[in-house]
């Protein structure tokens, strides 16, 4: 922030006095002119401006702006946050600025040689009804990148949802991305786990994105504008994880005064505020279980049914600082609290939340723009058991102070991007067994990065993108270097050709199981270990044969080393914290397969049609004999097809899933043998296991459908939703049960969610 | 393409309504390919103690009920370093698989012993075991909980005998101070503990309203722990191991690298992780059997033990 203080900015002065004004990052600025080195023509002007939404304020990304002035075309798009600019040659231009769903504004402008001026225009929705209520174009691609899909909040609130409208759920319907069971929102993205996705709210790493073990994802769906998922391949603009980004991204408050939603589902009630200040916005939502009175008198005659609730609060507030900066805050506070009595003597308490803070400073200079982030991210989760007297703890904290630089120069035909990130974190760990410490890690290491992002846009339908990033992690001392690339080019007018390639590492990790999340805890790779490393490419061929149909198929390769995986076969009082003895290292692995999508984006009925392709593979030296295996995620199938309907008040949609079994590790034989302390002989034997996971489960497929109703109460807008999960109750299997307390028990499959109804109603104010 | 396609999507549900079913199959379809007849090894040394009784059988396919299966073993044997000494093993014609042999040796303290059987159909078993050095228990006391201070140290099998159980200073209250063995720690991967309750009609000390009539019912006298580092040289043992008053031994086993793989890899004897998913889930995975022809144990130990009484909460 301090760079800026003191500082005053002319009104809309030429772009590059601007530039020459800025004081201490003028030197930075000179080295990107220099790398640009493409300064607009001598004589012309600039015309720049931003696009928004008139119902809600929003920007609206990648707006289309042309521009026609005596039979000359030209033609730009709006950014992410819906600025545009162009240099144009003196004189009267005819600008007209387009978006989906909206009416077009149509404006004579008079261009002046030198001169600068500005264009904002809100956009009307076509129908305000049809712009709230129908999913159009619901997965729009991302600024030409590969592999990267925007779902808006529109799209989200429309689809099925188990109890609660959920943004990471939603996503699961994606070709490429899979869930592992019903009650997880974990996203299991192109042969890579959890563990792999950076996720960010806001720009904000969120470390543990769940509530209740996993059911329900941190991210309240009324505070949410758009959620971006980079499947793989992803920019330098982000870094720290082998796999994936989702970045979900808060809708500011209303321009028009102060608005709000009052919902209640079968889960949690929900309040959501937000609207206008002086010079800008400010937005609260925040929701929270309410089962919780229900279960305290359940307790009351069964002391053993568990207390638990959870919260979560979103804040945002943004406001002008002079005319051109732009000051942001962002907050997040979540929690899950869990506790059973079961007798006097035990318990089991179980405490779980993040915290993320961001302020944000962002100044617009005319073609482009800085941004100072400053961030808390903080993860706690804390279980304390107590059993028949024998106290054990286990507590994970995580806190990442993050400070970062982002330069971004738009040059029409080409788009620079740098900056730098420093991170510092704080992790600690401490497990407890019957008062003895079992290992304690605290650990302050620091990461720093910049990156450098060079993007060639060719007309409107191709674009180039370079980009390197280059990281130093405090423990071990290494320097990464991460090249990214990646190019869309037109092969005919309604094809385009898509390609990206990117280097990764990864040094925190995410220690989970598959099953749930409510024991997630973190750790940073020390210097003992090498940090995980995958390389992706992506290719891929996009027919939008016209406006209404796109059909994408793309195909995925990865290749990761140095992996590490959890050691779950540690000695108890093992008090060596350090990388290679609570991980299993040096592991390898590739994933690889095919995605199709089809999509149709407008009309009454909208939808798409995903089909991937997969094989993942990981090898382990010390796991399965040190022979390859396919993780639990492995999926040879993945087929999911999802519609929206709109008719009159109604709005119905359904979706449905079908993927290959799940790999499981099968029993081969049954033995025995003493247990070698005790000498006891279990009556039955044991099972063998066999190859790790050579089984699988019975195929997976669900249906879901929902049906929202709008209707006025109070003289306000209100909808009514009633949604039912797994339609035709289909009990998908979930994980296989040997029992050896018979003599000739057998395998038992444990089934998955049936068929579950909600309902759920949402006011307007 | 129009909407009729998309229209087709909705249409759908009717038919998958008409064709959903529960996921359900026969158990059979459920085990992999059966390795029945793998050669299963138990064996365990104990270091100041004669050769022990071993057993080697076959295991069954996963789908059968359980049978002791023993194969045809034409010779047993287990030398001591490279061939000085060798111990051969006859089948116990009364009890299927187990061997036993009329040697009078005693396993000596950090020292090889190969075991090598040959059966009938040619097969062979192969293993090998480094005995640990010999343990003792410097004391075995009771703490404080808060101070960890010694509230009171325990009389031995060696100082008292059979008395142990009547010594004032081995009397303990259940849940009352930390039980703590302390010593110099040998040169081993790990530690084992077991707690054997020897009053087989005792009553219990816990008050586990949350379990049912059956689970309690199950509760077992005798208990097993995972593998212990006991890096400060002190093993302690929690209270969750105890359920039933009266008399207890407690022994502490200083393992070799064969039985430490074992039960830090096995969930059956306490190793694994936290995995989810039953008793096939993420655990499930092959424990390291060094036995070279089959699975199973050719281990060897150091133990020490100490005796007290357990009284329950006034």
């Amino acid at each position: 922030m301090s760079l800026f203080e003191g500082r005053r900015r002319p009104p809309a002065p030429p772009a590059k006095l601007a530039l020459a004004g800025t004081g201490r990052v003028r030197g930075a600025v000179l080295a990107l002119l220099a790398l640009g080195s493409l300064a607009p023509p001598v004589f012309a002007g600039t015309l720049r401006g931003q696009v928004t939404d008139r119902a809600t304020g929003e920007p609206l990304p990648l707006a289309r702006v042309t521009f026609e002035s005596e039979g000359t075309l030209e033609e730009t798009r709006a950014n992410a946050d819906g600025h545009w600019r162009t240099e144009l040659d003196p004189g009267r231009w005819i600008v007209r600025i387009a978006f989906l769903e909206h009416t077009s504004s149509v404006d004579t402008v008079s261009v002046a040689a030198e001169g600068e001026q500005v264009l904002d225009r809100a956009l009307v929705p076509e129908s305000k009804m049809e712009t709230l209520e129908v999913t159009a174009d619901p997965w729009q691609g991302v600024d030409d990148q590969p592999s990267a899909v925007r779902l808006d909040a529109r799209a989200l609130r429309s689809l099925p949802a188990f109890g609660e409208v959920d943004p990471i759920r939603t996503l699961q319907y994606l070709p490429g991305v899979q869930a592992i069971s019903d009650i997880s929102s974990g996203l299991y993205i192109r042969g890579g786990g959890p563990d792999q996705n950076l996720i960010l709210l806001d720009g904000v790493p969120i470390y543990n994105p769940t509530h209740a073990f996993g059911l329900f994802s941190t991210f309240n769906a009324d505070v949410v504008r758009d959620v971006t998922l980079y499947k793989g391949a992803y920019p330098a603009a982000y870094s720290g994880r082998l796999g994936a980004v989702l970045d979900v991204t808060t809708a500011p408050g209303a321009d028009d005064g102060v608005h709000g939603t009052v919902g209640l589902s079968t889960i949690t009630g929900r309040l959501s505020v937000g609207g206008p200040t002086g010079r800008g916005h400010w937005h609260v939502a925040g929701r929270r279980t309410y089962l919780d009175p229900l279960l305290d008198q359940l307790r009351k005659s069964t002391p053993e049914i568990p207390a638990y609730y959870f919260y979560d609060l979103n804040g945002k507030f943004d406001s002008r600082i002079g005319e051109y900066g732009l000051l942001e805050w962002n907050g997040y506070l979540g929690r899950d609290d869990l506790h059973v009595d079961l007798d006097a003597d035990s318990f089991v308490d179980q405490r779980w939340g993040n915290r993320a803070t961001s302020l944000r400073y962002r100044h617009d200079f005319g073609d482009a723009t800085l941004a100072l982030t400053g961030s808390i991210s903080r993860y706690d989760g804390d279980t304390s058991v107590q059993i028949f007297t024998t106290p054990i703890s286990f507590g994970n904290d995580l806190e990442d102070r993050s400070l970062g630089l982002d330069w971004n120069r738009d040059m029409g035909n080409r788009v620079l991007r740098m900056g730098a990130q420093t991170s510092f974190y704080r992790f600690r760990l401490d497990q407890d067994f019957n008062g003895e410490s079992q290992g304690t890690v605290n650990e302050t290491p620091w990461d720093a990065s910049v990156f450098f992002e060079d993007d060639w846009r060719f007309g409107e339908r191709a674009n180039l993108r370079f980009g390197l990033r280059v990281r130093r992690f405090s423990e071990g001392e290494r320097i990464l270097w991460e090249p990214r690339a990646s190019g869309v080019w037109p092969l005919s007018e309604t094809t385009r050709l898509r390609a990206a390639t990117g280097l990764y590492h990864q040094y925190l990790q995410l220690v989970s199981t598959e099953g749930f999340s409510g024991g997630d805890f973190y750790l940073p790779i020390d210097e003992t270990t090498k940090p995980g490393r995958s390389w992706q490419n992506v290719l891929g061929v996009e027919w939008e044969p016209n406006r209404e149909w796109r059909f994408t198929v793309e195909g995925y390769g990865s290749v990761l080393r140095d992996l590490v995986r959890f050691d779950d076969k540690q000695t108890a009082g093992d008090t060596d914290t350090s990388t290679d003895s609570i991980f299993l290292t040096g592991g390898s692995g590739w994933a690889a397969g095919a995605e199709l999508f089809a999509e149709r984006r407008f009309g009454n009925v909208t939808g798409w049609i995903g089909y991937t392709l997969g094989w993942t593979r990981r090898e382990f030296a010390e796991v399965n004999g040190g022979e390859p295996y396919p993780p639990k995620y492995d999926r040879r199938h993945d087929f999911s097809a999802v519609a929206t309907w709109k008719r009159g008040v109604w709005t119905f949609s359904d979706t449905w899933t079908y993927g290959t079994g799940q790999a499981f590790t099968p029993a081969t034989a049954r033995y025995s043998i003493r247990d070698p302390a005790t000498g006891g002989v279990s009556e039955f034997g044991y099972v063998l296991p066999g190859e790790k996971n050579s089984a699988r489960l019975l195929p997976y497929h669900r249906m879901d459908v929902a049906a929202i109703r709008d209707f006025t109460a109070f003289g306000r807008p209100a909808k009514f939703m009633i949604q039912v999960f797994n339609l035709y109750s289909r009990r998908n299997e979930w994980f296989v049960q040997y029992d050896t307390s018979a003599p000739d028990a057998g395998a038992e499959v444990v089934q998955q969610l049936p068929v579950i109804p909600s309902l759920g109603v949402e006011f307007e104010f | 393409m129009s909407s009729r396609f998309a229209r087709g999507i909705l249409a759908i549900v009717p038919a998958l309504l008409l064709s959903g079913c529960a996921a359900k199959r026969d158990a059979g379809e459920l085990f992999g390919p059966s390795e029945a007849g793998t050669l299963v090894l138990d064996a365990i040394l104990t270091v100041g103690r004669p050769m022990p009784d071993l057993y080697l059988m076959e295991a069954l396919d996963p789908s059968q009920p359980f049978v002791a299966n023993a194969p045809d073993v034409i010779s047993m044997e287990i030398n001591q370093g490279e061939g000085s000494s060798r111990v051969t093993y006859q089948p116990v014609v009364e009890v299927r698989g187990r061997f036993k042999t009329n040697s009078t040796a005693i396993i000596l303290p950090e020292t090889r012993y190969y075991f090598q059987a040959l059966l009938a159909d040619g097969r062979e078993v192969r293993a090998t075991t480094v005995t640990p050095p010999a343990f003792d228990v410097t004391r075995w006391v009771l703490l404080e909980e808060d101070s960890e201070t010694v509230r009171q140290t325990f009389r031995t099998y060696e100082q008292n005998g059979d008395f142990v159980y009547e010594q004032p200073e081995n009397q303990v209250t259940y849940a009352e101070g930390l039980l703590e063995a302390q010593f110099t720690r040998p040169d081993v991967p790990a530690f084992q503990v077991s707690i054997e309750s020897l009053d087989l009609d005792s009553e219990l000390v816990i008050d586990p309203d949350f379990l049912s009539d059956e689970q309690i019912a199950d509760l077992e006298r005798t208990q097993s722990s995972p593998a212990i580092a006991g890096d400060e040289g002190t093993l302690r043992l929690p209270w969750l191991a105890i359920y039933y008053e009266g008399r207890y031994r407690l022994r502490a086993y200083a393992i070799d690298e064969n039985w430490y793989d074992l039960i830090r890899t096995s969930p059956d004897f306490g190793g694994g992780g936290p995995g989810f998913g039953g008793s096939a889930g993420d655990s499930f995975e092959r424990p390291l059997f060094r036995v070279e022809g089959g699975i199973g144990l050719f281990g060897s130990a150091s133990v020490d033990s100490v005796g007290f009484y357990v009284h329950p909460r006034p």
